[in-house]
């Protein structure tokens, strides 16, 4: 086992709890004093409903850019929020408040950054990128391709020409596509950014959805 | 089927006070649960009298029956409400908490002494240490079917809910510990410590404060065969104080 240089909790400033512990109390104050006219639970079945109409599986880029501006309402209507339970014993209300306000900004992460990919992977599916796979297309062809790429030179009359285009056409995608998405909180929002994926272990393949 | 849900709800509003009888009216929708409506209470927290109250505290978790945190008296009957089917039970429906256990606030209870009976009996398999201890033993099929069965209990507490002899007043230990340490005297490795649950259950809150009324059994969500469990570490202790009386320490 390598070294490690461990900090235990008595290394740290006992400020840093202090600080902490003060942080959370003024939030909670602040969740508590909450006295607008939007049910909190109300306010998340309604956020619920939106994401699953629009942000589950098929995904369309104008639905997409419709939920972004909603999720932009229902961040300002939590600023009017009705704290509906402001008594000190064992009350689920102000948490749950605070974690409906990190809902909303997860729910902007995840819609942007579909909305950011114009293709789609692993279980999603955007009708408007469809790649149009081949419906007798087996992924082990790929791998064949690529080896062949690697080698320096694909023998074309050796694969179907309708898979060999569509092969094209997820080779070129990858090109684009293959990556983390990225998000980093900047100005009130998450600013969307790119990552490579390591395909080092595994070769990436075109997937059967049948 | 009608239009809307009469709820009778039981609340306390803190572990000191009073508890007393709220009544909710919400639509009546098709296919839900007691915690789909208790959850519509929350988004409109407003009682049949038309007056803003604190939505209704309550403990869910898993929402399919397997980890007992939401286990409230249902009409009278201890049950979870995660899977009581509104269109299957009797109107007005009335939610109580157990009564078994401290309330914490509405509908939420403390249910820590079960956890402490687990801890009493030493409700698991005793192997500790930093070296490699190797492969344990095999557990024999016959054993599996046995174990398997028992190993669904969710500590949820219908079964002490029920039971006569357990109360807020007394240390009874209940038929769910009783019947862990069945699970895990039969466990391979466990069992090595099996004398020393043996001998927990046969302090104050052991197996003889069980009255036989069998109602855990009848209780169970999960159907674990309670009283058989209690009959097997009853032989169990018969056993260890025989060998008590006859054996030097």
């Amino acid at each position: 086992m390598s070294k490690m240089s461990l900090k235990l909790a008595d290394d740290v400033p006992e400020k840093l709890f202090t600080e902490a512990t003060k942080q959370w109390q003024e939030k909670y104050a602040e969740i508590k004093k909450m006295s607008g006219n939007e049910n909190p639970y109300a306010l998340h079945r309604e956020m619920a409903e939106e994401m699953i109409s629009n942000v589950l599986i098929v995904r369309e880029n104008s639905k997409l850019k419709a939920t972004l501006e909603k999720i932009d309402e229902f961040e300002e209507r939590w600023k009017n929020i009705n704290c509906v339970d402001t008594t000190d014993w064992s009350n689920p209300v102000p948490s749950f408040i605070n974690q409906l306000w990190n809902m909303i900004q997860l729910s902007k992460i995840i819609t942007k950054g579909a909305l950011l990919r114009d293709e789609f992977r692993g279980s999603h599916y955007k009708p408007e990128f469809d790649l149009n796979q081949p419906s007798d297309f087996r992924p082990e062809s790929y791998l064949e391709y690529e080896k062949q790429k690697d080698a320096g030179k694909v023998n074309e009359e050796g694969f179907n020409p309708e898979h060999l285009t569509y092969m094209k056409r997820f080779a070129e995608n990858n090109v684009k596509w293959l990556k983390s998405t990225i998000a980093t909180y900047q100005n009130g929002g998450p600013d969307i950014s790119y990552e490579a994926v390591d395909t080092s272990l595994i070769a990436p393949r075109p997937r059967k959805y049948d | 089927m009608p239009d809307t849900i009469t709820f009778k709800i039981k609340r306390q509003d803190s572990e000191n006070t009073k508890p007393y009888w709220e009544t909710f009216v919400i639509p009546h929708v098709p296919n839900s649960n007691v915690i789909s409506c208790l959850m519509d209470i929350q988004a409109n927290p407003e009682n049949s009298k038309g007056e803003k109250v604190a939505p209704v505290v309550w403990d869910c978790n898993c929402l399919e029956e397997v980890c007992g945190s939401c286990t409230m008296v249902i009409n009278r009957k201890v049950r979870q409400s995660c899977s009581a089917l509104v269109d299957q039970l009797e109107k007005p429906i009335t939610l109580e908490p157990m009564s078994k256990f401290p309330v914490i606030r509405d509908l939420a209870v403390d249910r820590s002494r079960m956890f402490g009976a687990l801890k009493k009996v030493q409700a698991w398999v005793t192997a500790d240490g930093y070296h490699d201890l190797g492969p344990g033993n095999r557990e024999p099929q016959s054993h599996q079917e046995i174990a398997y069965k028992l190993s669904e209990c969710m500590t949820c507490g219908c079964c002490l809910e029920a039971c006569p002899q357990y109360s807020l007043n007394n240390n009874f230990l209940g038929a769910a510990a009783i019947s862990q340490t069945r699970l895990f005297n039969m466990h391979p490795t466990a069992k090595n410590i099996a004398d020393e649950r043996l001998d927990t259950l046969m302090q104050e809150g052991g197996i003889a404060d069980c009255g036989n009324a069998q109602n855990c059994v009848e209780a169970c969500p999960k159907s674990i065969p309670l009283t058989e469990s209690i009959a097997e570490i009853g032989r169990q202790v018969s056993g260890k104080l025989w060998s008590n009386i006859f054996q030097a320490k």
